[in-house]
């Protein structure tokens, strides 16, 4: 093999140029594959890190009007929905694990001391922090004792912790003043998404009981946590019974297209996924046809080297060259060229798409250091993946054996005498 | 070392060309002889079919007793890369290697490694007074000194016969004389040796002069 290697080396030499503008297209076509990809990662990292923490196996329920008369009520009838919807679909559906609620007022004003924030105040139930991706960094999350016991107790955002009590002071177990109602901060949490930086969050039950007119109207949503849903189908059979469920409860057609408002995450999710999925193969398609351009550059190359070469290939037989010392010399001098220039593409494609994620990295904690919360990425970490390295690379040998297969069979059913009286 | 009987070759090229109309020779081993004729009368298709760098239609050829009839091109490689040994007369040196790396080309073939074949190389380019320009291009040499060199490489496998096509054709005189004492020199080593040429001095040299004409051998002349 060492010896086969300095045989396509030393051919290789003879047409340097020719061979480098050729090598050019294929490393060409490796780092615009190695682009493509990196950035199809770079936005699907981005995305996917926006729904850090998000629950995706959730389906949440929202009030809504209704579009059909039923059973003697007009069309456009607002449903409301309520805690004890809540609770009803969460005992009555076994796939069901846990539920929250949120009941929200805008506007409200909370203060500590002097200091003061306007900000929205949200009821919410046990495990709505936890079940929306909200992380208690300190202190505890609102517990069914505080929703039984109408507790007035808050859980805080880091910023809003910050901007009540100072920089790096502890709000943890310190009143603060909601709407002329003093409340215990119980809890501080972080989170990824931006409108609940500035949102105070207390029992659902302490809310409805203060705001007894807003009460009237309902809670905002429902958010039920599945388990065992794994797919689209089982997701939307779900769909289907909490619609009939509610549509019982509040007297509404279970074929209303509205009634209430049921959004399905998983759904979404396995959409996404799926636009992801149709996005890289579209990337590859693209890199791939880049990368066929290079190939057939090559090919015709070896070709055109094949059809110079014939009468030293006459030469060479004459000496004892078998057809298949011939494919092999024109195939593995193919699949060097590719091979090499190849992973100078390759290379190259991986080293800029670092610069890249280097770049936003810097960019992303530029932003982070001046707003004070992680900033919301949309292309993050751009770099491609060992898997699809790997992959590029089975892709050049192949490309390599494309490129040489013609040239080489060319090569190989050359008649000796043929190929010595070739351009003689 | 070689028999032919009645060997036929046409070839078709659009009209059908009978090149060889039954053609029967016999050549011994260590002999030295040489094929004349005028162009066309079938000497170089003879030579190709004994180098099995081309086949025959009709008759039989016999190599070292063994029966040549349509070998794969595989056999044919082998045959060529361990019994003949081929002199062009252009040379037919691979132009991007040096006179050392030509000469060791058929050892390629036959799996030597590089280091072995340099040195086997050497030896026979020492011997044909090339030891010097042994890392030179063929671009730098003389035509006399490209066919010594191209009769280093048809020697280093030691093969039975070696076959000549013009080897003296593209030589002046001085070059000429030196190239066909060498080749007597070999052939004095017991190596059988056919030789095309057009030259009648150069045919004078050998033992037998096998004169073409039409396709079939004309006349036979014993030299010595």
């Amino acid at each position: 093999m060492k010896e086969l290697i300095k045989e396509i080396f030393s051919s290789i030499k003879q047409n340097k140029l020719r061979t480098a503008l050729t090598g050019f297209s294929v490393a060409w076509g490796i780092f615009m594959l190695m682009i493509l990809l990196g950035s199809g990662n770079g936005l699907q990292n981005g995305i996917t890190s926006n729904l850090a923490g998000q629950n995706l196996n959730t389906i949440r329920v929202y009030s809504s009007v209704t579009q059909n008369p039923y059973k003697g009520y007009k069309k456009g009838r607002i449903i409301r929905i309520n805690i004890s919807d809540a609770e009803y679909l969460a005992a009555n559906l076994p796939e069901v694990k846990r539920y929250s609620v949120y009941k929200s007022k805008w506007d409200a004003n909370v203060s500590y001391e002097s200091n003061n924030i306007s900000c929205q105040s949200q009821g919410i139930s046990p495990d709505y922090a936890e079940i929306n991706g909200m992380t208690i960094e300190r202190g505890r999350d609102i517990s069914q004792v505080d929703m039984n016991n109408i507790r007035k107790v808050a859980l805080i955002s880091e910023y809003s912790e910050d901007v009540l009590f100072g920089e790096n002071k502890n709000g943890l177990g310190k009143k603060i003043v909601v709407d002329g109602v003093v409340y215990t901060v119980v809890g501080i949490i972080s989170t990824l998404y931006p409108s609940s930086y500035v949102t105070i969050y207390t029992p659902v039950s302490t809310q409805l009981s203060l705001y007894k007119e807003e009460a009237k109207l309902g809670v905002n949503n429902i958010t039920l946590e599945l388990d065992g849903v794994d797919n689209i189908e089982e997701s939307r059979a779900i769909d289907k019974k909490i619609k009939n469920i509610l549509a019982e409860r509040h007297t509404f057609d279970p074929n209303d297209n509205r009634g209430v408002y049921i959004s399905n995450t998983i759904e979404g999710y396995m959409e996404f996924q799926l636009i992801f999925l149709s996005l890289k193969a579209f990337l590859w398609m693209i890199g791939l046809g880049t990368l066929f351009i290079g190939v057939i550059g090559v090919s015709n190359i070896m070709i055109v080297t094949v059809k110079e070469r014939t009468f030293e290939f006459g030469i060479r037989k004459s000496m004892g060259a078998t057809p298949s010392s011939l494919i092999k010399m024109v195939l593995l001098e193919s699949i060097t060229i590719t091979s090499v220039f190849g992973y100078v593409g390759l290379l190259l494609g991986s080293i800029t798409m670092k610069v890249v994620s280097y770049i936003l990295e810097m960019n992303a904690e530029d932003k982070s250091d001046s707003i004070g919360f992680a900033s919301v990425e949309t292309f993050k970490d751009p770099t491609v993946d060992i898997t699809s390295a790997i992959v590029a690379t089975i892709v050049l040998i192949i490309a390599g054996v494309i490129a040489g297969y013609v040239p080489a069979r060319r090569a190989a059913k050359l008649k000796t005498i043929d190929a010595m009286r070739y351009n003689k | 070392m070689i028999n032919i009987e009645n060997i036929h070759k046409t070839y078709d090229n659009g009209a059908l060309l009978h090149v060889l109309k039954g053609v029967s020779l016999h050549i011994e081993k260590g002999e030295m002889v040489s094929i004349m004729g005028a162009s066309g009368s079938g000497k170089s298709t003879l030579l190709n079919i004994l180098g099995i760098l081309d086949t025959y239609d009709e008759g039989k050829y016999y190599l070292a007793g063994k029966l040549i009839n349509n070998p794969s091109e595989n056999e044919a490689a082998e045959y060529r890369n361990k019994m003949i040994g081929f002199i062009f007369q252009s040379f037919n040196l691979i132009n991007y290697k040096n006179a050392l790396e030509n000469v060791a080309l058929p050892l390629y073939y036959q799996g030597v490694s590089r280091k072995k074949r340099n040195i086997i190389a050497m030896e026979y380019l020492d011997v044909l007074g090339l030891k010097d320009w042994a890392t030179h291009m063929p671009n730098e040499m003389s035509g006399g000194q490209k066919q010594r060199v191209a009769i280093a490489r048809s020697l280093i496998t030691k093969p039975d016969i070696i076959l000549g096509d013009e080897p003296t054709g593209a030589l002046d005189s001085v070059n000429t004389i030196e190239v066909m004492k060498l080749l007597r020199e070999v052939n004095m080593q017991g190596m059988t040796m056919i030789l095309v040429t057009h030259e009648r001095e150069i045919a004078e040299q050998t033992d037998r002069i096998i004169n073409f004409k039409d396709g079939l051998i004309g006349s036979i002349e014993q030299m010595k």
